[in-house]
């Protein structure tokens, strides 16, 4: 388990990273917080040239606030969005995903762009992240373009990013004011990648279903929104028969995969339960949220 | 607790911190991993992608010819160059491979080559570089399949899979069946499993030729012994030595003679440099050789109506995986030490098969055979107490062997020494609210809620003295005594010196030698220092293992105290010129029986035995340090237990299977335990805590998986769950005391009592808790998507999926 040879760099900026990448291309890796590349190294799973370590680029180290959005930069760690005000006040649903996500000794060291960068079909931020409607800044040198998360996937552990560009933030925004969440999975022992997870934001107007918005982890080749799920939310009245019909759309709709952990079988049911508990707890906070 | 304790017990039986801790704490104890060499080469193993595969060709001229690579050493050459790998006395020769593939590969991550080079990265580089030419054959996977006779043959000069069959008849079964009047009967199956300690396991060896000697720096658990034997040229003499270890669990046994072979094999190619190789933890998962107990069992018990056991019959089905070069299919032989559990049964039939296959050989687990077997006898417990409308608690207090009945000989004729289970277990239901817990149950069932209640109890076999009685037909017709030593000195500061003879493993034995020596001459435990030596010296030691080191070492210990004192008090009575026999030790002195009168501080007997031996007369042995060698006293072809002490406990657990998802939460889990005398009861609790753990982890996470091509699938701790701090609740315990009436201060072994039990509690409540939906989970290990098939079987039969939940 010890890596194959690579080349080891260190940049202090985004210009000398991004001027690194455009060098050496497809043979670089970038390192953030290594939870998932270091073991891909050591099992020579990765077998990059160089590898560029970007955690000295302080520059990258925030969360603040930015046109109504929260804006995080690629060396944070995950650990703050457990304990950082803007996210408690702005995004609530980020600390909810940490408390599902790793232990601290992980999330001290993983980055929040790491892991949506990753793309881990299982994990939680890309899903939070693509129901939030979030977007990344890929920088390369020609310059930056946005990415929405949602549209960053294609395929398992495949991303559109080029292999010379560099998430430098990724931004979420805030959620609407009454907003209910929940972010729900099942994982093996604390702390796992999710055997499936459904992540429901929802917003009420009066009595009824103002906006939904669904993603699920785990039950796929990548997170995904659950659309057809939101569109037999809307405008409708809050109901265990509706989450139930919901539910059972959800778990026929995804495709997920057989290992040794879950059948597909088993992951499908586990998505109509997930759905069922993820609408009833995120309803709950609206309603709350409608009377506070 | 009063402790049968011939001196004052100031520090035994308390809970004193461990004085080991600091060492192993700030990461100082010399790790094998820690140690370095000049010129030390490092290795690396190409291992087999396949499970069953002939290898045609295997070409290593790229990883030879790459830079830093010092000897590529290939399966064939050491074939050349070795013997096969031990296999069992009892069974036929010719059951197991060389410590590398030469002509097929047997199991997927099987090492056919070895690489030198001067540093682990390079090593690795190269052995992907190694080209193999594979003929794929049929793998065999499945054990039940293996012993058909269409099966692929893992031994193609073998006429089947069949390792061997062995059946064990005691009383009259098949009548007492007959005459049962409740037959209960089940099929279950355990998941192969194994210990994962911290540390994995590694060899250093050095062949040096002019010397003609051959030395390996290990980490292994049992110290001594040769692998010269192993050599076609042998080397003039061998040595193996231990270091302290991270950890074992039996995993650092078997499978190290392998790597010593191959790595000492490197050393004389590469003209007797160092040469190191230290296991990765995918290596430990995938290919360590100590899987443990993948086994399918039928087993079948008779009643009487009112509830009395009858008779027993267990037929066992084990999976060794593609070799017994270890020891591990004797962990077939070991529950005849312990075949009817706590109860009094006549008649038992103990039928057992081993095959082979084409997966990671097995290896000794913490436990060693009978936590599967603990398993079944509660289950078929269980079972009978719901046939019968029986309480689980009720049924046992029934069977049980009673207090007035030990020494009490099994039918097997082993002896259990001494207990009390009906207070046991009548502790564990008080300490647990027995009754609440059942009216808790009912209510929630009530509800809807599939709650789950057990109540379990096993006994542990401690202190493995020798091979005898069932353990000789293993042996093939012989015995073996299992000694254990400890030397102690005396400086002329007053301050002792005690020396173990393994490697410091973790369990605290270097606390309790401290507590037993401080306490025997009346001394601080500041005074006293325990070192363990790296099994360089002679004196003969078996290490931890069956639950012993708390039973031999206070043998050993107390018996060097004693011939220590004896020198003492003799040379005490030269200088007072008094009498022995009216001289005694108390407080660090020699002084007046009884008190009065003169007395010499111990350090100045010491100092005149080490500066002035003028002062004594020429008979008197000037060397204030001895040792002692335990061995029991009974003769090796003994019939009777190869085990002196029978701990035992009783677990009481609730839990709760998600009906959704079928995942088990542990909500309450009670322990009363009966070890005897504890010697340090923090230790004792260390040791319960931790097998809890293992034993949660059988039945609710690990499990190691192989596809229908024998591919493993649980080669990383992303797959091979072990539990955490998370999934293991701190359980509560409870003591209770019945000191053995065979040892010095009457403790009983405790290593392993806990992963004895805890399978069949977790078992058993989920179980219990499934009841009302009518379905029984056969397979130990609840993974939740095997439980959740099983409530979907539940609500296919009510014939409506969607009512249930609701
Ligand atoms: C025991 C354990 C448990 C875990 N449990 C969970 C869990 O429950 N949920 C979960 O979501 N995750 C879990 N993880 C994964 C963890 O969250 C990782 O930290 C995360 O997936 C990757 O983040 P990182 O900063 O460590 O990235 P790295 O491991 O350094 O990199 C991951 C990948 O992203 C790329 N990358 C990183 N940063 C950038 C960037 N700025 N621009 C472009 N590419 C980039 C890297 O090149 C690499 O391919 C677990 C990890 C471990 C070890």
């Amino acid at each position: 388990m010890k890596p194959v040879s690579f080349k080891y760099l260190k940049p202090t900026g985004l210009e000398e990273a991004t001027a690194i990448l455009a060098e050496y291309g497809a043979e670089a890796r970038i390192l953030a917080g290594g939870q998932s590349m270091m073991p891909m190294l050591n099992m020579r799973i990765a077998r990059p040239s160089v590898l560029v370590d970007i955690n000295e680029i302080v520059e990258l180290n925030y969360i603040r606030a930015s046109d109504g959005a929260v804006a995080i930069g690629a060396v944070t760690r995950q650990r703050r969005l457990g304990d950082d005000d803007l996210i408690a006040a702005q995004v609530p649903v980020l600390a909810t995903a940490l408390k599902c996500m790793s232990h601290p000794q992980i999330q001290n060291r993983g980055t929040i762009v790491g892991s949506i960068c990753h793309g881990d079909p299982a994990a939680e931020l890309p899903a939070v992240a693509i129901a939030l409607g979030a977007e990344v800044t890929a920088h390369s040198q020609a310059g930056a373009r946005t990415i929405p998360v949602a549209d960053l996937y294609r395929g398992y552990y495949r991303t559109t990013l080029e292999p010379n560009e560099l998430v430098s933030e990724v931004k979420f925004p805030a959620m609407p004011p009454g907003c209910g969440w929940s972010v729900v999975e099942i994982s093996r022992r604390h702390g796992d990648l999710a055997l499936a997870g459904v992540v429901t934001m929802i917003v009420l107007d009066g009595k009824e279903i103002g906006q939904a918005r669904l993603a699920c982890f785990g039950l796929g080749k990548a997170a995904h929104r659950l659309v057809e799920a939101e569109s037999m939310l809307t405008g409708q009245l809050a109901s265990g028969d509706l989450f139930q019909e919901v539910a059972s759309i959800v778990s026929s709709s995804v495709k997920p995969m057989d290992d040794s952990h879950a059948s597909a079988e088993y992951r499908r049911a586990l998505a109509a339960e997930l759905t069922q508990r993820s609408l009833s707890e995120a309803i709950e906070r609206a309603k709350q949220g409608a009377t506070s | 607790m009063s402790i049968p304790v011939p001196f004052k017990s100031k520090y035994v039986g308390q809970s004193v911190k461990r004085v080991e801790d600091p060492v192993l704490l700030t990461g100082r104890a010399p790790h094998i991993d820690d140690l370095e060499f000049p010129g030390m080469l490092h290795v690396a193993f190409l291992r087999s992608p396949h499970a069953h595969a002939k290898i045609k060709a295997i070409d290593i001229d790229a990883a030879s010819a790459l830079a830093g690579v010092e000897y590529v050493l290939t399966g064939d050459e050491l074939k050349q160059e070795t013997r096969p790998l031990n296999a069992l006395p009892g069974v036929a020769p010719g059951w197991t491979g060389y410590a590398m593939a030469a002509d097929k590969v047997r199991y997927a991550g099987e090492a056919l080559a070895a690489v030198a080079a001067t540093s682990r990265y390079i090593a690795e580089d190269a052995a992907e570089l190694i080209q193999v030419e594979y003929e794929i054959l049929d793998a065999v996977v499945d054990p039940e399949e293996a012993s058909l006779p269409e099966s692929a043959l893992v031994y193609e000069d073998k006429e089947s899979n069949v390792l061997f069959q062995r059946n064990y008849t005691y009383g009259e079964p098949d009548r007492a069946m007959k005459e049962a009047d409740l037959v209960v009967r089940e099929n279950y199956r355990f998941p192969r499993v194994s210990g994962n300690p911290l540390e994995t396991v590694g060899v250093i060896a050095r062949w040096d030729s002019i010397a003609d000697e051959l030395t390996c720096w290990t980490n292994t658990q049992s110290p001594g012994g040769s692998i010269r034997g192993f050599f076609v040229n042998p080397p003039g003499r061998d040595q193996i030595t231990s270091q302290p270890h991270g950890g074992s669990f039996g995993t650092k046994m078997g499978a190290l003679v392998k790597y010593e072979i191959t790595a000492a094999l490197l050393s004389r190619r590469c003209e007797g440099r160092h040469v190191k190789y230290i296991e990765d933890r995918m290596e430990h998962l995938l290919a360590s050789s100590t899987h443990a107990w993948d086994r399918r069992y039928e087993a079948e018990f008779g009643f009487t109506s009112d509830g009395q056991c009858t008779v027993m019959k267990v037929r066992l089905l084990n999976d060794v995986g593609s070799s017994c070069e270890n020891a591990a299919p004797s962990m077939c032989w070991k529950p005849l030490v312990m075949l009817t559990g706590p109860y009094k049964v006549q008649h038992f039939e103990y039928d057992m098969t081993a095959v082979v296959t084409n997966k990671t050989p097995e290896g000794a687990y913490r436990g060693y055979g009978v936590p599967p077997h603990t398993l079944v006898i509660e289950r078929l417990m269980d079972k009978a107490a719901v046939a019968l409308g029986l309480d689980v608690a009720e049924i046992r207090l029934h069977n049980f062997i009673q207090p007035d009945e030990f020494p009490y000989k099994t039918p097997t004729g082993t002896d259990y020494d001494s207990g009390n289970f009906p207070a046991v277990l009548k502790l564990a239901l008080e300490k647990a609210n027995y009754e609440e817990l059942k009216a808790e149950q009912q209510r929630r069932r009530d509800e809807g809620a599939l709650v789950g209640l057990s109540v379990v109890f096993g006994v542990e076999p401690g202190g493995v003295w020798a091979m005898t009685g069932p353990f000789r037909d293993w042996l093939g017709g012989m015995g073996a005594i299992n000694p254990e030593s400890a030397a102690i000195s005396i400086s002329a500061e007053g301050t002792f010196d005690v020396e173990l003879f393994y490697a410091l493993e973790g369990q605290g034995q270097p606390t309790f030698a401290t507590q037993v020596i401080a306490d025997y001459f009346g001394v601080t435990m500041e005074s006293v220092r325990v070192r363990q030596s790296d099994a360089r010296s002679p004196a003969p030691s078996m290490g931890p293992a069956g639950s012993r080191q708390a039973v031999v070492l206070t043998f050993a210990l107390i018996g060097a105290a004693d011939k220590l004192a004896a020198r003492l008090i003799r040379v005490a009575s030269n200088l007072l010129q008094t009498p022995v026999d009216q001289l005694e030790i108390a407080e660090s002195s020699v002084q007046l029986k009884g008190g009065q009168g003169p007395s010499l501080p111990l350090g100045q007997i010491a100092a005149t035995m080490t500066f002035r031996p003028d002062l004594l007369p020429d008979e008197i042995e000037g060397n204030p340090q001895v040792t002692h060698t335990w061995r029991a006293s009974r003769p090796v072809d003994a019939e009777g237990s190869p085990y002196l002490t029978y701990a035992n406990a009783c677990h009481v657990a609730l839990v709760e299977v998600d009906r959704a998802t079928g995942q088990t939460s542990i909500e309450k889990y009670v322990i009363a335990d009966d070890c005897g005398t504890r010697l340090n009861p923090a230790m004792v609790e260390g040791q319960v805590q931790g097998g809890v753990a293992q034993g949660i982890g059988a039945t609710l996470f690990e499990e190691y998986v192989y596809d229908e091509y024998g591919q493993p699938q649980s080669v990383t701790f992303a797959d091979y769950l072990m539990p955490t701090i998370y999934e293991v609740p701190m359980t509560e315990k409870h003591a209770f005391v019945t000191p053995s009436p065979l040892t010095p201060l009457g403790v009983k072994g405790t290593g392993e009592g806990a992963i004895h039990v805890t399978p069949a509690a977790i078992f058993c409540a989920i179980n219990d808790a499934l009841a009302p939906l009518g379905v029984e989970l056969e397979h130990a290990n609840a993974k939740p998507e095997r439980v959740w098939q099983l409530i979907q079987q539940a609500a296919n039969i009510d014939g409506n999926i969607n009512k249930i939940g609701e």
